[in-house]
């Protein structure tokens, strides 16, 4: 593809490859006149100017030269400028030597004129190893070689060559420096300068050659390349000195003679060639093809190209001077030839030569992109590295080239894993211990004394108080509030004051209310004003007194207590409005708080108000700690993280961001902390690593007081980060675990990265793009932190709650941890031995997931009442859920029959014992939620209270204590597990199961005394929701348990409820595995314990039938139902454990160990699916 | 600091001119001089070939694996002057696209940041780049050509990571992306391009280098509002682009090695720059508040500080 164009008739010269910018010299040719008939010469100094589309160079300088030129060569060698010398052969043996720099700078710049050969210079070389020698040719066989330094004596090769020719060309070897090569037309003659004489002559005695051009190898000392400019053999000849009978290789392509030749030294397999026949040809002198390889023709021309040239630095580049007067310059790399309009010149010079000059038009079109047929060396890119996800670094080199003995050569590539951040790494692994060992505490104590920096002291003094078992105390300690020794020092100074009869011995009695009436003390005061009154006067005067007497006897307490607050009497105004109802006393108050002064009265006004926020608005920034004290003394666990962010926020407003932090910290509010230390830190690693620790251990302690944290925002983006940079050392798995179940984008799909890089989640699957899509979606959905020892960012951990005790507050309504089960008598006996214990039973209910979860030893005791629920008692619903029942006789419990208890109830109380304990009664669903049980871990306040607030609902329908209810539910649990032992009483078990609980709702339960007061059918209202029933019945079609006996024969499908579709799948294929397992397990201890999994996976299909498991959970269990069916075990374990150090664990408790037995037996005994 | 964890012999019969794992670093695909592209899992360190494809006329130069979300697409440039984008259907790869648009070898390819949907950039020896779209609704590609985009060749190119507009209008339904991209050619230049409307304007023309670009790379940013380009060229240096705004860039100069600079590759972070000459060596950089430091030398795939 033509680059560049200059319309001139001209020698040309490549700067040096040193250069830069690349410029062209050209100089007016010598051989032939231009179109003007100008003899005027000029050389001129272009820039190539690539950077800028269109043809046109840049012109730099144009100097008037003396004469014109045969040939142009541009050598580095300067002494005394930076842009090298240009050396112009002219006609009458002159050679004229040019100082760039001096051109440039529009100077003359000729600085020697030597004239010693004979006839037109047309073979000039620098030589590439000593810059400052130069050779020369010309005619009469003269050789001469210059120094730059010394140009008045220049010496020759050696004896010249018999007979005398004109020298065609000279040219240095470009490996060995004393070498030079010559040509005459008959023959090519190589020097050696050392020994001062020709060392070979190559004559080709066969074809008539007339030898033009040569070009040494540039690699292989011993070869070169000649060029015949004979039009009878328009050869090139690659030749051996070390083989110098007859060429090595003829290239033949030219159809007439060449005229020049050059070889690219940046690519040995490179040589280009231009001729009469106007065609520029691309060869590869090194191919083995016979007659040579043509790797392109770079153009064809309307003239001659009498010369061409390499660029040394631009190797894509060749420059071709033609006879048509262009000096064109074309990139071996193809693209598309640029349309350009050429103006003629001469048609310009010769009106009415329009014929000739329109001639060669058609040859202007050539239509194709021309780039070499192989790609040239500096395409290949030797080397190269590169970076993939987890820190890894891809690289391969390319060492051996193949061309030498053809032996195979490694062409290799490493996956290396980069760790820069070994700090990083390790302060996590750290975190990752203390997270996992759970001693927040001492942790944050250490990382406190290890700081030197107070601040950061302060700040991890105060996420420990967050820890510690009375938060609020602690942080005001730290705030420099002990409470005991400022109440002890209050008292005392309370006491002096009083001083009234040793009476401060008795004041801490009087915080004991029960004592407050009792007091000594009380009395005394009594009997002390008792001793004091006098008798008085009312007087009924106009002046102050007078009024408020008289507002007061006639009870007009509004205008008393106005009257008192003109009078300033503040005190009786306040004691007047508390016998006037709490309306009029906080009017008064607030009269009063406005009225007074001083921040004494402010802070007494934020109390009487509960508006904190005034104080920290208000108060004198540097008061903040007392401020932030008073917050953590009064306010409420709702208000205190407001309150504790404004105050952060106007401490940061006032530039303490600091002192904002602990506010943030006592705040709980990650995105303001984070935004604050972000501002302040560089970007460290360890200073992220601090962040990370700091924010992980707020979360925890956040999660210990029982409120969710919401990884959002900024946090969102620095746990990002954090994990970002983790995996970027190759840590993928913890990693992971800093991610938790965020939906913030950011973290889903770096979530998302994360498992599959891990194999968690299978990379690849076949899925059109849409569903592939929604599918990964669902996957962050319910993808956790994966790893087991990391106590993930969940609400998962095992420490019980601390919900903020403040002083003012009421106490929380339902205390969580004293449910009244663990205080309630087991159930009587008498029912339960009514029915006849099956022994075996109690296997069963020590379950371990359940024994586990199980903070209540007592639980077993009631597990193991033999309450039996193969009651043969019918109920009056039965009739309507199972119609073909025959119809029975009323039951004496039947009257207990409750409305359609909750489903719930039944199914999941087995497993979870412990949440049983705070369970609502049964009929609660029946008139709220049916899933309401489940609603979420037991353990946050607010579910507790829920509980108690539906309690009431109950009451008034079923007339039972409702106190009562709660060990009934108990109840529910017997008739589950007992139901496989009776199998034969299928008809009559479902029935079984509404009544069983219902007679446990009276702990001292005897049926027939009780029936008559209850008439059977006012006492079961139709359900309202006929779902409810449905529901109800699921259960009792659930299958029984298998025996151990029957375990080979997996339960029939049939009696199962219906599953939906994909739930179905999961029951099949566990059920399947399962059957398979125990088929092939050879020792009992393995079919044991498939049993159990057994049973385990009914209580698992039983949340399914309920619809009680989470979408997090049921996109897990699908997921590990496909990796299962593929027989992934290892992944299903790690996705198992990854499910079950999830957010939903209380939920899924019940069924995952038997999962995991499952997997491990199925693995254990290579059992698979397909 | 850099340990092999697998070492992978190829059995190309020819020079490898690139090497890339795809998005979860799961798989590895390599292309050679012998015109053929190879795909490997190498889960867990060991390395299975999957598929050897041969479809090229030519030494395929570079390869690049779309981001997951638009299938599993691997794009391979050739000096063939094609352009082929490969997908893997039921575990099979077969062409899905071919582009021919391009009138001599195509040297560089990259896919968009997924943010911009899927669109592929090439980058060739004609001086022009092409900008391959992928339009769901009708299932068919268009291409962009950046008619001159660098004078005798675009060497490489390099998708800017997905910036936001500025929040200037009101949220539409569809957040856009800017487009932009960093290229460097045998002009020396390397300039920075940006679509807008339905037209790629060049927006930078950076001219430090005074030789040819051999590779740019746009770092992904991470947690920074800065851009960073890293180039590196013939003239054997590393020069740093930074730029607040992506309108006017700073350079400086990261080091002037001993040799040709051939490729640079920006971590996954951004904080760490791979460099890989023509003396046979990788090396890895980071930047400190005093500037940039070597942290590490690679040879075959280990550090050898």
């Amino acid at each position: 593809m033509k680059v560049k164009d200059l319309e001139r008739t001209a020698n040309i010269a490549w700067s040096p490859s040193n250069e830069h910018p690349i410029f062209l010299a050209a100089g007016t040719a010598g051989q032939q006149l231009d179109a003007s008939f100008n003899t005027n010469a000029v050389i001129e100094i272009y820039s190539l100017n690539l950077s800028e589309p269109g043809l046109d160079m840049e012109p730099k300088v144009s100097v008037p030269a003396e004469h014109r030129f045969h040939k142009l060569i541009w050598g580095s060698y300067d002494k005394s400028s930076e842009h090298g010398t240009i050396v112009g052969g002219c006609d009458r043996g002159l050679i004229e030597i040019y100082n760039v720099s001096k051109l440039l700078n529009k100077e003359r710049g000729l600085v020697a004129c030597p004239s010693k050969h004979t006839g037109p210079v047309s073979a000039l070389d620098f030589n590439p190893f000593q810059s400052n020698l130069l050779a020369s040719g010309a005619g009469e066989s003269e050789i001469y070689i210059w120094d730059l330094n010394n140009t008045t004596t220049p010496m020759t090769p050696g004896v010249k060559s018999q007979p005398f020719e004109d020298v065609q060309c000279v040219a240095w070897n470009r490996q060995v420096q004393h070498i030079l090569a010559s040509t005459f037309p008959s023959k090519c003659v190589v020097w050696d300068l050392r020994k001062n004489e020709p060392i070979i002559k190559l004559t080709d005695t066969v074809s008539r050659i007339r030898w033009k051009v040569i070009a040494w190898h540039p690699e292989v000392a011993t070869q070169l390349c000649l060029a015949s400019e004979e039009d009878q053999a328009p050869v090139i000849q690659l030749w051996d000195l070390r083989f110098a009978t007859s060429p090595l290789k003829t290239l033949e392509n030219h159809q007439r003679g060449i005229l020049s030749i050059a070889w690219c030294q940046q690519d040995v397999n490179l040589l280009v060639s231009c001729g009469k026949d106007n065609r520029i040809l691309c060869w590869n002198p090194n191919s083995n093809t016979p007659g040579g390889e043509v790797l392109s023709e770079v153009a064809k021309t309307n003239q001659w190209n009498f010369d061409v040239t390499w660029c040394p630095k631009n190797p894509a580049l060749i420059a071709c001077p033609s006879f048509d007067g262009h000096v064109s310059v074309y990139s071996v790399m193809g693209g598309k030839i640029q349309q350009v309009q050429t103006t003629n010149k001469i048609a310009d010079s010769f009106p009415g030569m329009d014929g000739y000059a329109q001639a060669p038009e058609p040859q202007q079109s050539t239509p194709a992109s021309v780039d070499l047929s192989k790609p040239p060396k500096w395409l290949k890119r030797p080397i190269g590295a590169r970076f993939g996800f987890g820190g890894k670094l891809i690289t391969f080199e390319n060492e051996g080239q193949p061309t030498q003995n053809q032996s195979p050569v490694a062409r290799t590539v490493f996956v290396s894993q980069v760790i820069t951040e070994s700090e990083l790494v390790e302060q996590s692994a750290q975190l990752e211990q203390a997270l996992e060992y759970g001693n927040f505490t001492e942790y944050c104590r250490n990382k406190a004394d290890s700081l030197s920096d107070q601040h950061k002291r302060n700040i991890w003094y105060f996420l420990k108080a967050n820890f510690e078992a009375d938060p609020r105390g602690e942080l005001l300690n730290l705030l420099g509030y002990k409470k005991d020794e400022i109440n002890n020092k209050l008292n005392e100074i309370v006491g002096v004051q009083a001083n009234v009869d040793g009476l401060t011995d008795q004041f801490s009695n009087l915080n004991q209310p029960g004592s407050y009436e009792n007091s000594f003390g009380l009395d005394q005061f009594g009997s002390q004003e008792a001793r004091e009154k006098v008798p008085y006067r009312i007087k009924t005067g106009d002046d102050v007194e007078g009024l408020i007497t008289q507002a007061l006897l006639l009870g007009n307490l509004e205008a008393a207590v106005e009257l008192c607050l003109k009078a300033q009497r503040f005190a009786d105004a306040i004691i007047i409005a508390m016998s006037g109802g709490s309306e009029l006393l906080a009017r008064t108050q607030y009269k009063y708080l406005q009225q007074s002064e001083g921040y004494v009265s402010s802070l007494i006004s934020a109390l009487v108000l509960e508006d904190w926020s005034s104080v920290i608005n208000n108060c004198d920034i540097s008061s903040w700690k007392e401020a932030l004290a008073a917050t953590l003394t009064h306010s409420s666990s709702d208000d205190l993280p407001k309150l504790c962010e404004l105050l952060g926020n106007r401490l940061e407003a006032e530039g303490k961001a600091q002192d904002a932090q602990l506010c943030y910290i006592c705040a709980g509010n990650f995105e303001k902390l984070v935004n604050s230390w972000s501002k302040t830190i560089k970007k460290s690693s360890s200073e992220l690593q601090e962040l990370v620790e700091l924010v992980t251990f707020l979360q925890k302690s956040i999660e210990r007081q029982g409120r969710r944290v919401e990884i959002t925002g900024s946090l969102a983006d620095l746990l990002a980060y954090y994990a970002s940079i983790l995996a970027s050392q190759g840590n993928l798995t913890v990693a992971l675990s800093y991610l938790g179940s965020s939906q913030d984008q950011k973290i889903a799909d770096l979530r998302d990265r994360l498992s599959v890089s891990l194999g968690y989640k299978s990379a690849y699957p076949q899925v059109a793009q849409r569903s592939r899509h929604s599918s990964r979606q669902s996957f962050s959905n319910y993808l956790n932190p994966v790893t087991p020892p990391v106590p993930s960012y969940n609400f998962n951990t095992a420490l019980p709650t601390q919900p903020w005790q403040t002083q003012n507050q009421a106490p929380l309504p339902a205390q969580p941890f004293s449910p009244p089960p663990v205080s309630q008598p087991p159930r009587p006996t008498s029912v339960g031995s009514a029915h006849g214990g099956i022994s075996s039973r109690a296997k069963y209910v020590v379950d371990p997931s359940v024994h586990s979860n199980n903070p209540y030893g007592a639980r077993n005791q009631f597990n193991t009442n033999p309450y039996s629920a193969p009651n043969p008692a019918p109920v009056a619903n039965t009739q309507q859920l199972i119609p073909n029942l025959p119809p029975m006789p009323q039951s004496p419990a039947n009257f207990h029959n409750p409305p359609p208890p909750n489903p719930a109830a039944f199914h999941n109380q087995p497993p979870e014992p412990a949440l049983a304990a705070f369970a609502p009664p049964p009929p609660q669903s029946g008139w709220n939620d049916p899933p309401a049980l489940r609603r979420s871990t037991p353990r946050l306040p607010a579910k507790q209270s829920d509980y108690v607030q539906q309690d009431p609902i109950t009451h008034p329908l079923y007339g039972v204590a409702p106190s009562q209810t709660l060990p009934s539910s108990n109840g529910f649990v017997e008739p589950i597990q007992s139901q496989p032992f009776v199998p034969n009483a299928q008809p009559f078990a479902p029935n079984a199961q509404p009544f069983a609980p219902n007679a446990l709702y009276n702990p001292n339960f005897e049926p027939p005394p009780m029936q008559p007061p209850l008439v059977p059918t006012g006492f079961m209202p139709p359900s309202p929701n006929p779902d409810v029933y449905h529901q109800n019945a699921i259960p009792n079609v659930q299958p029984p348990v298998v025996p151990a006996a029957a375990v080979e024969a997996p339960a029939p499908i049939i009696q199962k409820a219906p599953l939906s579709g994909e739930q179905k799948l999961m029951q099949i294929v566990f059920d399947d595995l399962r059957g398979r397992c125990s088929a092939n397990a050879n020792n009992p201890q393995t079919k044991r314990k498939l049993e159990d999994v057994g049973k385990k996976l009914e209580f698992l299909y039983d949340l399914l039938r309920e619809d009680k498991l989470s979408p997090n959970t049921l996109s897990g269990l699908h997921q590990l139902v496909q990796l299962v069916q593929s027989g992934d075990y290892s992944n299903s374990l790690s996705l198992h454990t990854q499910l079950v150090s999830g957010p939903d664990f209380a939920q899924i408790a019940s069924f995952m160990p038997g999962l995991k037995v499952l997997i491990q037996c199925a693995l254990q005994l290579q059992v698979y699916l397909r | 600091m850099v340990t092999v964890l697998n070492s992978i012999d190829t059995g190309h019969e020819d020079m490898i001119h690139d090497a890339e794992t795809d998005f979860y670093g799961l798989r590895l695909a390599t292309c050679s001089s012998d015109n053929s592209i190879k795909i490997y899992d190498i889960k867990n360190g060991a390395h299975t070939l999957l598929e050897d494809l041969k479809a090229h006329f030519g030494p395929v130069w570079q390869i690049a694996w779309s981001h997951p979300k638009f299938g599993n697409l691997l794009a391979s440039c050739s000096y063939d002057r094609k352009v082929i984008i490969w997908k893997e259907q039921q575990g099979k790869w077969t062409k899905y696209y071919e582009y021919a648009n391009h009138d001599s070898s195509v040297n560089s390819v990259q896919f968009a940041p997924p943010e911009c949907g899927l669109a592929l950039a090439c980058g060739s020896s004609d001086g022009c780049i092409s900008i391959l779209t992928y339009h769901e609704e009708t299932n068919t590609w268009d291409a962009k050509k950046i008619q001159n985009a660098h004078a005798i060749g675009c060497n490489a190119v390099s998708w800017s990571p997905a910036v936001t507009p500025e929040p200037a209008f009101d949220n539409g339904q569809e957040e856009k992306f800017v487009k932009r991209l960093v290229s460097g050619g045998c002009d020396n230049l390397v300039k920075i391009w940006q679509e807008e409307g339905d037209k790629w304007v060049e927006v930078n023309k950076l001219e430090v280098h005074s030789d040819w670009v051999r590779d740019v790379a746009w770092a992904p940013s991470i947690g920074i509002s800065r851009h960073y380009i890293a180039s590196c060229s013939q003239d054997r240096r590393v020069i740093i682009w930074t730029s607040e705004d992506c309108k006017t860039w700073n350079s400086s100069v990261m080091h002037t090695f001993d040799d040709v600079v051939w490729n640079v590759s920006w971590s996954l972070n951004g904080n760490i720059l791979a460099v890989s000459g023509g003396d046979n060596k990788v090396s890895l950089w980071s930047q400190n508040s005093e500037g940039w430091n070597c942290i590490s030398d690679v040879l075959k795939g280990q550090s050898t500080l």
